[in-house]
Parts: C-alpha cells; structure tokens; sequence
C-alpha cells in the first residue's frame, strides 16, 4: 500500500486549490494578484504530483496500480475507485501540463473576471483528471459530466451576447450526450454488478441490447469528439471564445472522448468494436475530410487552428478502429502528440496575438525579424505530426502508416493525403505570418514564460523521438490482451 | 571511430552554437578542421585503415511485430561516398566564404549545411530501410529550411520550396506506402528480403513507386520547382542539388537490391526517364537564368541516373552519379562565381566575355561540361559507357531506339552546355566600371576550391572503379556495335557543343522564334519544349517558303500555333496529373495529330 494517496492528490488539489480560491478578497488588484499566484501555485503543485506519480508507474504491469479505494454506495456500485495505468498516467500528465500553461499564458489576459476564470480552470483541471483516472464507471460517468459545469461557466464568461449563446449551446448538447450515456451505463453497471472497469472488460456482453448500448456510449463520446454530425457546437465555440478555453477543448477534452471511446467502447466491447470498426472508420473518413475542408478555407486563425485538430482527433479515431496492435498504440500516441502540436500552436499565436490584438490571416505578416525564435519553434511544432527525425512525428507517422496500409491501401493513401495537406496549411500559415513583407518595427523580447514553454515542448518532443519506447512498450503491455482478444474475433 | 563521421558534423553545430560570438575566421577554420577530419576517418574506413567490423545497433523502435532499427554500418563504397560528400562539403564552405558578408549569417548557413550533412551520413551509414526513410526525411527537412533561407521577400522562392518540400514528403510517403513497409520494417537487414513488384502482380504498388522515384529524381512533371528553387545563393543551389542527386541514387542503389521490378516496367521507366532528359535538356536551353538554366541541366543529369537503374545497370548508374554529384555541385559554384563576378547578374544574355576577365573559371567550367558529357579523359565516360554497353549486353531485347533516345539526349544536352559557353564566356570583355570593379576579385580560398574540383572530377571516379567496384577495362570488351555507339556518342556530345556554340555566337538566335513575347503567354516549360519541338520547324520552313510575306498567312499560322501550343501545355498538365505512364502514350498521340494539322495548314 502506498501511504500517500497520489492518485487523489492528484484529483483534488486542483479542485481543493479553486474552492480556496473563492474566499479571495479585497481590492481588484488584490483580487487579482492573489488568484492569479493562487492558480499558478496549485496547477504547479499538480503538475510536479502528475509527474512523481508518472514516475512512480510501474511500466512492466499491466493492471491498474496505486489504487484507492472507498466504498460510497455499494448497491449502486458507485465506489470511489481511483488508479493509474501506463495509458491514462500520460494523459493526467498531459492535462496538468496544459492546465499549468494556460494559467501562465492567461496572465497576458487580465479582466476584471479573472478570479472567476482560474476557479473554473482549476474544476475543470480536477474533474478531467479525475475521469481519466477513475477506475469505477459511475465515477468515471460522474467526473466526465462534471467536466461540463465549470466548462460552461468559462466559456460564458465574456459578457458578450453570442458568447452565452454559444455557452447555452454547448451546455444543451452535453446534456443530451449526458442523458444517452447515463441509461446504457446503469444498464451494464445493474447487469454486471459491478462497476470497476478491470473486472468488467473480463465479462463478455452478448445480449441483443448490446449493440445499442454500445451506439448510445458512442454517440454519446462522439460530442464530446466532435466527430461529424455533432461537431456545430465545437465550431461555435471556435468562433467567439477566449482563446486558452478553445486550446483546453481541443486539446484535452477532445482527447477525454477519445480516451472514453478506447476505455469503454473498445476494450468493454471488443467484439461489437470490431463488427462496427468499418463503419467507425468511414464516419472518421468523412468527418477528418469536413474539418480539413472547413481549416483550409478559414481566415480566422484560431478557428482555423481548431479545425485541424478536429482533423487530429478524427485521425486518431481513425486509428483506433482500425484494431491491430499497431493501430491501437498509434490511436493513443498520435493523440497525444497531436496535442502537444496543437497547444504549441496555439501558444504561438496568443504569443502574437498580445502584440497585436488581431489573429487573421491577412494581417499579419513579418513576424520573422521581430521574433526569430517564435518562427523557428513553429516550424518546430510541425515536427510533432510530420515524420521529422529525432522527434515524435516520426514515431506517429510510422506507427500510423504502418497499421493503416496493413488495413487498407486505399484508406492509406487518404491519410498521407491528410498528412500532406495538414503539414501544408500549417507551413503556409508559417510562411504568411513570419515570412511575408518585413516592416521596419523593433524586435519584441519573448517573456520568460513563452521562453520556458518553448524550451520544454522542444525538450519533450526531441525526448521521446530520440527514445520512444520508453511510451511505446507499456503502452503496448497493456493493449496487448485486447489484440489477442481481436485476433480471435478475425480468426 | 564508426560514429565519428556522423558525430562530427553535429558536434560543428554546436561548436558553431557556443562560439557565435568568436570571429567569421575561427569559426571558418574550425569547420573545415572538423569536416577535414571527418573526411579523413571515412576515407579510412573505406580503405580499412580503420576497423569498424563490429557494427553498432540499437532498436529504436520495438514493438511486437514491428521494429526500426538505428545503426551504423559501413561498406566500403558508403564509406568512399561519405568521405567524397565531406570533400564536397569543406569545398563548398571554402569557396562561398566571400558570399557570407555578415558573422550571424555565416554561423546560420553552415550550420543548417552540417544538419544536412549530418543526416546525409545517417543514410550513408545504414543498411535498414527504417532508417533510410529516417535519414531520408531528414534530409528533405534541412533542405526545406536551407532553400527557403533566404526567401525574405521572395514570394515565388518562398512558395516553391514549400512546393518542393511537399512533393518530396508525398514521395518518402508514397515510398513507404509501395514496399508496404510494415512486412518490411520487422527484418534485420535489406539483403535478407526481397519483394516481388511486376507489372501484372502488385499494379498500384509499383505505380506508386515509380511516381516516387519520378519525384525524388526530379523526373518532367515533377520538377517544375527548379524554377523557384533556383534563386537561392550558390552554395545552398549547389548543395542542394548535389545532395539530392547523390542521396536518391544511393537510396536507389541500396533499394534495388531488394525490389524485383518486371521487364516490362524498367522499360517504362527507362523510357520515361529518357524522355525526361530530352525535355528538360531543352527547356534548359530555353533559360536565360544561368541557375535556372543549370537547374534543368540536373534533372537531365538525374534522368539519366534513374535511366541507369532501371536498365539494371546499378553500380554503373551509382558510379556515374559520384562524378555527375561532383560536377552539378562544381556548376553551380561557377555560376555562383559568374553572376559574382558581374554584380548579381543572373541573366545570361546580358553576359559575355567572361573568359578573358575569369580564365580560372572559365578553364574549371571547360572541365566541369567535359566531365558532364563524358569525354574519355575524365572519370564519367566509362561509367557512362558501361551504363550504355548494359543496356546492349544483358538486355538484348531493349529496343535500339532507347539508344537513339538517349543520343538526341545526349545531343541536346551539349547544346545547352555549347549555348551558355557562348553566352557567358565568350566575347568582349565587358567596359562597365561597376562590373570591373567587381572583376578579377575571385579569392584565394575559391581558386583552391576550383582546383581541387577539378583534380576530384578527374580521379573520383577512377577510385571508386579501381578499388570499390574491381572494374576493368579489360573485362569488359564491348563488340564492334557499342565501339561504334560510344564513338558516335562522343562525337554527338562534341557536335553539339560546337552546334551550340556557334549557334548562340554567331547570334543567329537558334532560339529566336521561341523566345518570340507575343507567343509566349504561357510560361510553363512543357509549352516551350512543346513549342521547340514541333511548332518551331514549321514556322521556320513558313519562312524559308516566304510564307510570311504575305500577311493573312503569317497571322493564321501564327494564332493556330499559339491555341494549339497552348492547348498541348493545358493536357499535358492535366494528363501528367492524372497518370504519368498513359500521359507519355496520350502525349506522342497529340504530337502526331498537331504535326498533321501543322502540315496540313502550311500546305
């Protein structure tokens, strides 16, 4: 037993840190400073715990470790039940990252509300890395829809109409996703009798109900994706929002659907996933086709931005479905490094945007000789999804090529596609912004924060290019009884 | 000691990091040390001065059924070429050494050279196709950020380097997609394995593989950013194309071993390639920009190296690249020196009596285009002789007339060479005051750079024949046809230097009918190849029957040359997007219909 409750040290200091944070008082400034250091403290604390807890895993074993367990009530399963496993570990790291990130890039942004932006920030810190590390499926259920209440208070933050609109919105089509999961959750938990996820991926579902169980779980994830039918909300909130919430969806909550999608539709369900992984595929297909389409025509950055993540996300959907070996381990990697790359992306332009206050395309230009070191880091970032040596992308890539060309030479040929034009958008976007017409301007000096940010994603990225098995192998040592399950149902 | 090759340019890097501060000269003197080192050790190791049996492997990247292995193994002929590329490399610097004005800039370039340079010797030092596309990627990377280096406010640079970098990130792709790397990734080494691509078995995969090859050789429709690329400085120009020429033939060496392709299918290739080299031969001649003009003159180069492989002429076609990357890189360096030399100037018909302000130059030019065409003193005309004696001894079938193909290649090629010696080094000298100040001002440093050039063009090849590939003349004793042939070709690549010559000197404007701005709308070179080929005879015979007197006719024949000019340019570029292996088939079906027609309206 381990004396110290990582895991839910992990979980609730954030939360613990943003309940704190309401009784902050006095002055604005004061209101101000102390929440903003407050914040900064706390997603720290959370981020150092996420990295003693990364190091703490044990790579070799492949079930859940450093389990915590209360019991809240049995007869309806709903136990508190938290622990880590060599997936979901890479992930709380990575939400806490990012958590950590925006606080610090936030404080370009100082309002008047910005007490009440880093309350919900830190919630929402909580309660996503609560979802990825409970091992119960009510927990899991309950913290996934948490995610939803300070997520809609942040993004109804800014006192303007459409922003509300788009916060009401929002909230309207989680709800129905909340009320499409609840019913074929409490159907597996009451036939099951038990709601801790390593004991039900042990049974095998066969009932008639089963297959629209495993639709209604789907479709509820595929909102939070968003993958085509049910993207208007994600795009809405891509218009108007502040710029640090759409990085925190599109990088983290999306990635939440995807982790949802693989813990509970794919390794509960094996065999329906593998009857559905067709059809799976070809709405992957259609909806990475829509969001590339809609991210070539747009002039606004950060909706642009967006858009090939949706691109991202849909690929690692892709991926997941294809169910080999291969295809699994390049679903979760690719959906992490597409993360880094669109955080750093994203970064990026909010380092520009405090210098200019506009993010369109047309705009703006030369950006080269006055932040030299901003330009070269983003073509670094590209680095992340095209096969560069020495650094993640080419990790993703092979993984990625590899298991779709096994599957289908067609359907191969439709992601170099969409890698091609990805890493071609994005260079343009690169060669307009920074490369474009020289203005006799001065040279902006980049803060220690976006120099620290810059230093580490570098740090990180040439890291695990130069040793990927370091992910790789655990991550493989936990997939590998869903694979052999797969090659049954193939045989 | 294996490592050092590949260790020391990263090493440059980072010394070139930490002494930024330091003086242009320390830091000049501690690359070419470095690189001289480096070249010292690889060349040790290919003449097993240097013991490197025991080879150094780790796995990358592990997975069950899936691994890429990272290693270093050395064979001789990798190692010479390693060596060869560092020489080409210490040359360069020394020779572009006036180029870089400012200390920061001078730091930047050469160390993007070494990042290069250093992904170069990963590809050299391999043996495992995970790390051929490894190295291969990052090669296309640095050679992304060196070409679009100085694209400040050059919008059209700007944009083709992101063209070429996009087309040859979907060949790797396309490449890896057509050897279905995934049942290839998990063996040990490239000889243990060996697959089957024919024509009738696997159709998409060799289709996608051959458009690969087409795009990493710069083959017709894939080079159109030769253009852009082009307006780089000199010695990023000369890198490039050299770099890209020797590592694709290498890649291609090392691949061929393993990949199976049917008769049938090296014959297209071989054919396409052919065609190629004619095309782009003469859109070179077509060039004022002495760069772009050279451009072309590499993807000629290239063609006929594809041509090598795919007549299964493989250590010929690697041989004749090492001497072919030392010239292209050797051009370009001389361009660079002439368009130095007259203030930047790039336009060639605005030079001109560059011999007697440059002899150095001018005399290494002389060597560079005798070493290109493959006149029998130097080092490429046995590897080009064997390359086409292949073709006659193992492949009795191929058809006489891919010879003759490669002859008119071959012929127009010289002209191009012929045309430049004539615009750019014959003349009278220039009386410009701004232009004679800038004369005669070629450096120490790169009139021993010229001098080494010209000693490795003459011997490089000959080392490589001698020790690596036990080649002797003796043993292969070509029949009285290929005498006669490598007799006739010497005497076309002379022809065609003197027809070019003396066409360009005696200003009787070969060229003048194409180069005619009212039937230029389109700029897009297939239009010019097109327009020289096929419409230009027929407007010149209009002249010699006075046609044009009278002028209804003049205006008739010329309004129907434009729209179908225009119109063959419009499908080639559409048929070429589609299909390379129909487009060559729908092209010569157009040519015929255009030359009846043409025949027809004259008549």
């Amino acid at each position: 037993m381990y004396i110290w409750p990582f895991v839910s040290l992990v979980i609730f200091s954030p939360i613990l840190g943003g309940l704190a944070m309401t009784m902050v008082g006095g002055d604005k400034s004061i209101i101000e400073r102390n929440s903003k250091h407050t914040s900064l403290f706390t997603t720290f604390i959370t981020f150092l715990f996420s990295l003693l807890l990364f190091f703490k895993v044990n790579p070799e074993t492949t079930s859940v470790q450093m389990e915590e367990r209360i019991d809240i009530l049995p007869n309806f399963f709903i136990n508190y039940v938290v622990g880590v496993d060599n997936i979901n570990i890479l992930f709380i790291v990575l939400t806490a990252f990012i958590c950590f990130v925006i606080t610090m890039f936030n404080f370009y942004y100082e309002s008047e509300k910005s007490k009440f932006f880093y309350i919900f920030l830190l919630l929402l810190e909580g309660t996503t890395i609560g979802a990825f590390a409970s091992q119960n499926l009510m927990l899991f259920f309950l913290f996934f829809e948490a995610t939803l209440i300070p997520l809609f208070m942040i993004i109804g933050l800014k006192a303007d109409q459409q922003e509300k609109e788009n916060a009401f919105k929002y909230a309207l089509v989680s709800m129905f996703s909340a009320m499409i999961i609840l019913p074929a959750i409490l159907i597996i938990v009451f036939r099951a009798g038990t709601g801790y996820l390593p004991e039900l991926s042990t049974l095998k579902f066969v009932n008639s109900n089963t297959k629209l169980i495993w639709w209604l779980l789907f479709i509820g994830f595929a909102i939070r994706l968003p993958i085509l039918p049910f993207q208007s909300w994600y795009l809405n909130i891509l218009k108007s929002s502040n710029i640090l919430v759409i990085m925190f969806v599109s990088s983290i909550l999306s990635k939440l659907g995807i982790y949802a999608i693989f813990k509970i539709n794919i390794s509960l369900f094996p065999y329906i996933s593998y009857g559905y992984s067709k059809i799976i595929v070809f709405i992957a297909i259609i909806s990475s086709l829509y969001a590339l389409l809609l991210s070539v025509k747009e002039k606004y950055i950060v909706k642009k931005i967006g858009c090939i993540s949706m691109v991202c996300v849909n690929i690692s959907l892709f991926s997941l479905f294809i169910v080999s070996s291969k295809s699994l381990i390049s679903g979760i990697f690719y959906s992490l490094t597409s993360s880094i790359f669109i955080v750093s992306l994203f970064v990026v332009y909010i380092i520009i945007e405090t210098k200019e206050d506009e993010l369109y395309l047309d705009k703006l230009h030369g950006y080269y000789y006055k932040m030299p070191i901003l330009s070269y880091f983003h073509l670094f970032t590209l680095s992340s999804i095209i096969g560069i040596p020495f650094t993640t992308g080419f990790v993703s890539l092979m993984l990625l090529m590899t298991s779709t060309f096994e599957y289908s030479f067609v359907y191969g040929l439709y992601i170099i596609l969409l890698l091609v034009v990805v890493s071609y958008i994005v260079m343009r976007m690169h060669s307009k912004v920074f490369w474009s017409k020289k203005d006799n301007s001065d040279q902006y000096i980049l803060n220690i924060q976006s120099i620290l940010f810059i230093v580490f994603i570098c740090l990180f990225v040439i890291l695990i290019g130069i040793i990927p098995n370091t992910i790789i192998n655990p991550i493989e040592n936990i997939i590998w009884p869903l694979v052999s399950v797969f090659k049954e149902v193939g045989a | 000691m294996a490592l050092a090759p590949i260790i020391i340019p990263f090493l440059n890097i980072i010394l070139l990091f930490l002494l930024r501060n330091f003086n242009k000269n320390t830091n000049y003197l501690m690359t070419i040390l470095l690189l001289s080192l480096g070249a010292f050790i690889s060349f040790g190791i290919s003449l097993d001065f240097i013991d490197v049996s025991n080879n150094i492997l780790f796995n990358w990247l592990s997975m069950v059924d899936f691994n890429i292995k990272l290693g270093v193994e050395w064979v001789p002929i990798s190692s010479y070429i390693s060596s060869l590329v560092y020489i080409v490399f210490i040359l360069v610097v020394s020779y572009s050494l006036n180029d870089f004005k400012i200390k920061k800039e001078f730091n930047r370039i050469i160390g993007l050279l070494c990042l290069l340079l250093f992904f170069v010797q990963i590809l050299l030092a391999s043996s495992y196709i995970g790390q051929i596309i490894f190295s291969w990627l990052g090669i296309i990377f640095s050679l992304l950020v060196l070409s679009g280096l100085d694209c400040n406010n050059n919008k059209e640079l700007k944009n083709n380097s992101l063209v070429f970098f996009t087309l040859n990130f979907s060949s790797v792709i396309l490449f890896i997609a057509s050897i279905e790397l995934g049942n290839i990734l998990s063996s040990i080494g490239l000889e243990q394995n060996s697959i089957l691509l024919g024509l009738g078995s696997n159709d998409i995969m060799i289709y996608f593989f051959i458009i690969s090859l087409f795009c990493s050789f710069s083959i017709m429709p894939f080079n159109f950013w030769i253009d852009g690329i082009s307006k780089n400085i000199s010695c990023v120009n000369a890198l490039l194309f050299g770099v890209l020429l020797i590592t694709t033939s290498y890649i291609l060496f090392h691949i061929m071993a393993i990949i199976d392709i049917s008769q049938q299918g090296r014959l297209m290739i071989a054919l396409i390639s052919i065609i190629s080299a004619i095309f782009s031969s003469l859109v070179a001649m077509n060039k004022k920009n002495i760069f772009n003009s050279l451009g072309y003159i590499y993807s000629t180069i290239s063609s006929f190296v594809l041509f090598g492989f795919a007549i299964s002429a493989v250590e010929y076609a690697l041989l004749f690249s090492i001497v072919q990357f030392i010239a292209v890189v050797a051009l370009f360096l001389i361009a660079g020196s002439v368009s130095y030399s007259l203030s930047s100037e790039r336009d060639m018909t605005k030079m001109g009596g560059l011999a007697k302000s440059i002899p150095e130059v001018f005399f290494m030019f002389l060597i560079t285009l005798l070493a290109i065409l493959c006149i029998p003193p130097f080092s490429g005309f046995f590897a080009r002789a064997w390359l086409f004696s292949n073709v006659l001894i193992e492949n009795k079938e191929l058809l006489w007339w891919l010879i003759v193909f490669s002859l008119v290649a071959k012929f127009t090629l010289a002209m191009g060479f012929g045309r430049i010696w004539g615009l750019v080094f014959y003349g009278d000298e220039h009386e410009d005051e701004l232009v004679k100040a800038h004369m005669n001002s070629t450096s120490r440093y790169a009139l021993f750079s010229l001098i080494f050039f010209s000693i490795m063009l003459v011997s490089s090849g000959w080392i490589a024949q001698k020790i690596f590939f036990n080649i002797n003349i003796q043993d292969n004793d070509p029949d009285s046809f290929i005498r006669f042939e490598l007799f006739f070709s010497i005497l076309i690549n002379i022809l065609g230097l003197l027809l070019g010559f003396t066409n360009t000197v005696k200003k009787q404007k070969y060229l003048s009918l194409v180069t005619d701005n009212t039937l230029m709308n389109n700029n897009f070179y297939i239009f010019d190849s097109v327009y020289i080929l096929f419409v230009s005879p027929f407007i010149r015979i209009g002249n010699f029957l006075k046609l044009y007197e009278k002028p209804e006719w003049s205006l008739f024949i010329k309004n129907i040359c434009l729209k179908i000019s225009n119109y063959i340019t419009i499908c080639l570029n559409f048929v070429f997007g589609l299909n390379i292996i129909l487009s060559v088939t729908v092209s010569f079906f157009i040519f015929a219909i255009i030359i009846m027609l043409l025949s027809i309206g004259i008549n």
